[in-house]
C-alpha cells in the first residue's frame, strides 16, 4: 500500500544495481515535441538527470545529461539536480518541476502536475513487481500545465502526463526486452502497461483508469511496427484488467528517442498520436532492447527495404 | 487419431526434399529432427540432419547423459556427404535415416567410430502437424513449412560398453524453407507423451521482435487439435539450464493440458550464437506419467551475463 511518504526518498542497500529514480514526460504532438524529464539517485547519495526535447528520429532539440552529482540527504520534496528542480509539494497529489538550462541548453521548462487517480505500484498487479526492475515502483496519470521555451519559442501547454517512481535494484542486463506504454485520452481514461520478458518468462504490469475504476493489468497482447533503425512506429494493444474489461490503444510515432543503459540495452522512446477505446490519446511508447538484437533487426528491416526498392 | 477440424493435409512427398522451396535463398534449409529421450536410464538421444543452400549436408548425433555440460556421445559433421536416392531411404556421413511408412515411420541407425552403436525405430502416433494451422502460423523466417509428430519410439544403443534396450516416446519434425535464427531472442520447444501415446503435446513458445508466439497440438482421446494459448514456466539452475518445466496448454477445442517434467538427462548445446538446452525429462501430462523433451533456447552472450554476474551484489 503506497503512502504518501513514497514521494520521498526510500533506503537503498548499496549494490551495483541499486537505484531510485522519478520520470515525467509531457507529448506536444501539435509541435512534434516531445520532453523527457528523468532524475535518480544511487546508494551513494549521487544523482543525475536526463533533461531532453525530443523530434523525430532521435532528433534532440534540447538536451542536459549530468550524473555523480553529490546530493547527500536532499529529497524529493525539494529536489535539485543541475538546473532540474521538482517538488512534491502535496504527496502523491501535485507536484511541480523546472529545468533552466546553462551556457549549452537554451530551453526552460515549467510544469505542474496534478494527479488524476491514485498512483498505482506494481506490486499490486498479480506479477508483481519483478526485483530486477525495482523492490516497487509506482505509476500515475495526471493533467499537466505549464510552458516550455526553446530556442527563443515558448509554448504553453495544458494538457495530461505521466509520471513514475522507482526504487530498488534495477539490473538492465536481466531482461530480454519491454515494452512500456503510458497513454492518456482526457483526464478520466489513461492507461500504464509494461510488459517485460526476463529469464524466459513473461511478466505483466500496470492499470486501466476507465469509468473512474482503477484496474490492475491482467494481460496484454501487442502488435508494433518498426523503422530501419528498429524504432518503433506504431503500436497496437489490447489490455485485459482485473475487472474483466478489455481496452484498446493504438499509437503511431511522431517523436522519438534513442538512448542505452546498462550493458546490454538499447531504450527506443516514442511519442505518439494514438487512441484509447476509439478516443483521442497523448501515447508514450518505451521499448528496451538487447542492442546487438536490435541492430540485427534494424539491418534485416533496412535490407528488405532496399530490396523492395 | 482425428482432428478437430480439418487440418493441413501433408502428402507422402513432404517426407522428401522440397527443392522448390529449400535448395535457394539466404538462408534456405531443410532438416529432419528424431529425439527419444530414455529417462529412466538418464539418457536423451538426439539425431539431426539438415541441407543447406541446397547442396551442403550437415548431421549430429548426441547422446545426453545427466551432465548437461558434457554429452555423453557427440559426433558433428557440418560439411556431410548425403548417400542416397532420396529421403524415403538415405545418410548423411553415416547417420541412415529411413523413412519406410510415408509420415508415419522412421528408421534412425548409427555406428560412430567413437563408440556409439544405435538404433532407433519411431512410429507416428498421428498425422504429422503444420504450424500453419496454429493461429499464429508459421512464421517465414522459421520455415515455408514444417510438421511434427509424436510417436512410440524403440531401440537399442550400445555406448562404452553400456547396452541399453528402449521403448518409450520420443518427437521428430521435418523442416524446409528459411531458417533466420536471429529472429529469436528466447523460445521453449516442449514436446511430450504418455508411454501409450494416449496423451502427447508439442508446442513452441517463441519470443520474436517483444512478442510471443505460440505453436502446437494436444492430442488427447484420439483427437488432435491446434494449441490456442500455451504457458510454460522453467526453473532454471545457476548455468540456466532447466531443471523443472511447468506448463499450461488449452487447444482450440478449449481442452486444457497440464505438464510438469523434471530434469532426468541432456545437453546444452552451442550453435551459432545461441545456447540450445536439450533436456529429456521424466514428466507427467494431467498427472499421467510421460516422458518429455524440452529445449530452451537463449542468446549465448545473455546467458554469459546473466551466469558471470549472478550473485553479485545480492
Amino acid at each position: 500500500m503506497l503512502e504518501p511518504k513514497d514521494d520521498l526518498r526510500h533506503p537503498l542497500v548499496a549494490s551495483p544495481h541499486a537505484r531510485e529514480s522519478l520520470f515525467y514526460n509531457v507529448l506536444l504532438p501539435e509541435h512534434e515535441l516531445m520532453v523527457f524529464v528523468y532524475t535518480w539517485v544511487n546508494s551513494a547519495g549521487e544523482a543525475g538527470h536526463l533533461v531532453t526535447v525530443v523530434g523525430q528520429d532521435n532528433t534532440r532539440h534540447a538536451v542536459s545529461a549530468i550524473d555523480g552529482v553529490p546530493v547527500g540527504g536532499a529529497d524529493f520534496d525539494d529536489w535539485r539536480v543541475g538546473g532540474l528542480r521538482l517538488r512534491h509539494t502535496d504527496p502523491m497529489r501535485r507536484l511541480d518541476f523546472s529545468f533552466t538550462g546553462g551556457d549549452d541548453t537554451d530551453l526552460t521548462l515549467e510544469a505542474e502536475f496534478r494527479a488524476t487517480h491514485a498512483a498505482f505500484d506494481y506490486a499490486q498487479n498479480a506479477d508483481g513487481c519483478p526485483a530486477i526492475i525495482a523492490d516497487n515502483r509506482f505509476e500515475q496519470s495526471g493533467h499537466l500545465t505549464g510552458r516550455l521555451t526553446l530556442g527563443g519559442r515558448t509554448i504553453e501547454f495544458d494538457t495530461t502526463g505521466h509520471r513514475d517512481h522507482s526504487w530498488g535494484d534495477r539490473d538492465w542486463d536481466s531482461i530480454q526486452d519491454w515494452k512500456w506504454v503510458s497513454a492518456q485520452a482526457g483526464d478520466d481514461l489513461a492507461l500504464n502497461v509494461m510488459v517485460m520478458h526476463a529469464r524466459g518468462e513473461t511478466t505483466r504490469h500496470g492499470y486501466v483508469l476507465a469509468d473512474g475504476v482503477l484496474s490492475a493489468v491482467r494481460d496484454v497482447r501487442t502488435r508494433a511496427e518498426y523503422d530501419e533503425h528498429w524504432w518503433q512506429t506504431a503500436l497496437d494493444m489490447t489490455v485485459c484488467d482485473a475487472d474483466g474489461r478489455e481496452t484498446t490503444l493504438d499509437a503511431r510515432r511522431y517523436a522519438l528517442l534513442a538512448f542505452e543503459a546498462g550493458e546490454r540495452m538499447a531504450l527506443h522512446e516514442a511519442g505518439c498520436r494514438g487512441s484509447i477505446n476509439g478516443r483521442d490519446a497523448l501515447v508514450h511508447v518505451e521499448c528496451g532492447w538487447d542492442r546487438h538484437y536490435a541492430a540485427s533487426q534494424a539491418r534485416r528491416v533496412a535490407g528488405e527495404n532496399g530490396s523492395a526498392g | 487419431v482425428t482432428a478437430t477440424r480439418p487440418l493441413t493435409h501433408f502428402t507422402p512427398d513432404d517426407d522428401l526434399l522440397h527443392d522448390e522451396i529449400s535448395k535457394a535463398g539466404p538462408h534456405a534449409r531443410e532438416s529432419l529432427l528424431l529425439t527419444a529421450p530414455i529417462p529412466e536410464e538418464q539418457l536423451l538421444v538426439f539425431c539431426y540432419l539438415w541441407r543447406e543452400g541446397g547442396s551442403k549436408w550437415g548431421r549430429f548425433v548426441f547422446v545426453g547423459g545427466p551432465d548437461p555440460d558434457t554429452p555423453e556421445f557427440l559426433s558433428f559433421e557440418g560439411d556431410g556427404e548425403f548417400s542416397g536416392e532420396s529421403l524415403r531411404d538415405f545418410s548423411v556421413s553415416g547417420l541412415q535415416w529411413r523413412q519406410p511408412e510415408p509420415l508415419r515411420t522412421a528408421a534412425v541407425d548409427f555406428t560412430g567410430a567413437d563408440g556409439l552403436e544405435l538404433s532407433v525405430r519411431f512410429e507416428g502416433i498421428h498425422q504429422p502437424f503444420s504450424w500453419h494451422d496454429n493461429a499464429d502460423g508459421c512464421p517465414g523466417w522459421v520455415a515455408h513449412n514444417r510438421y511434427e509428430q509424436s510417436g512410440l519410439t524403440s531401440g537399442s544403443l550400445m555406448l562404452h560398453g553400456r547396452r541399453v534396450e528402449f521403448t518409450g516416446v520420443g518427437h521428430r519434425d521435418h523442416s524446409w524453407g528459411e531458417r533466420d535464427w536471429n529472429m529469436l531472442q528466447h523460445w521453449k520447444w516442449i514436446n511430450a507423451a504418455t508411454p501409450d501415446g494416449a496423451a502427447s503435446l508439442h508446442a513452441m513458445i517463441m519470443f520474436a521482435k517483444g512478442e510471443i508466439l505460440v505453436n502446437g497440438y494436444l492430442n488427447r482421446g484420439a483427437v488432435v487439435s491446434p494449441v490456442a494459448t500455451a504457458e510454460a514456466t522453467a526453473e532454471l539452475d545457476e548455468r540456466m539450464i532447466h531443471r523443472t518445466v511447468s506448463g499450461r496448454f488449452v487447444d482450440e477445442a478449449g481442452r486444457e493440458m497440464t505438464l510438469e517434467a523434471e530434469y532426468a538427462a541432456g545437453w546444452s548445446m552451442p550453435i551459432q550464437h545461441l545456447l540450445l538446452n536439450e533436456i529429456g525429462m521424466t514428466a507427467t501430462l494431467d498427472g499421467v506419467p510421460a516422458v518429455a523433451h524440452v529445449e530452451l533456447g537463449w542468446p549465448a552472450a545473455y546467458v554469459r551475463a546473466l551466469t558471470s554476474t549472478d550473485g553479485e551484489g545480492g
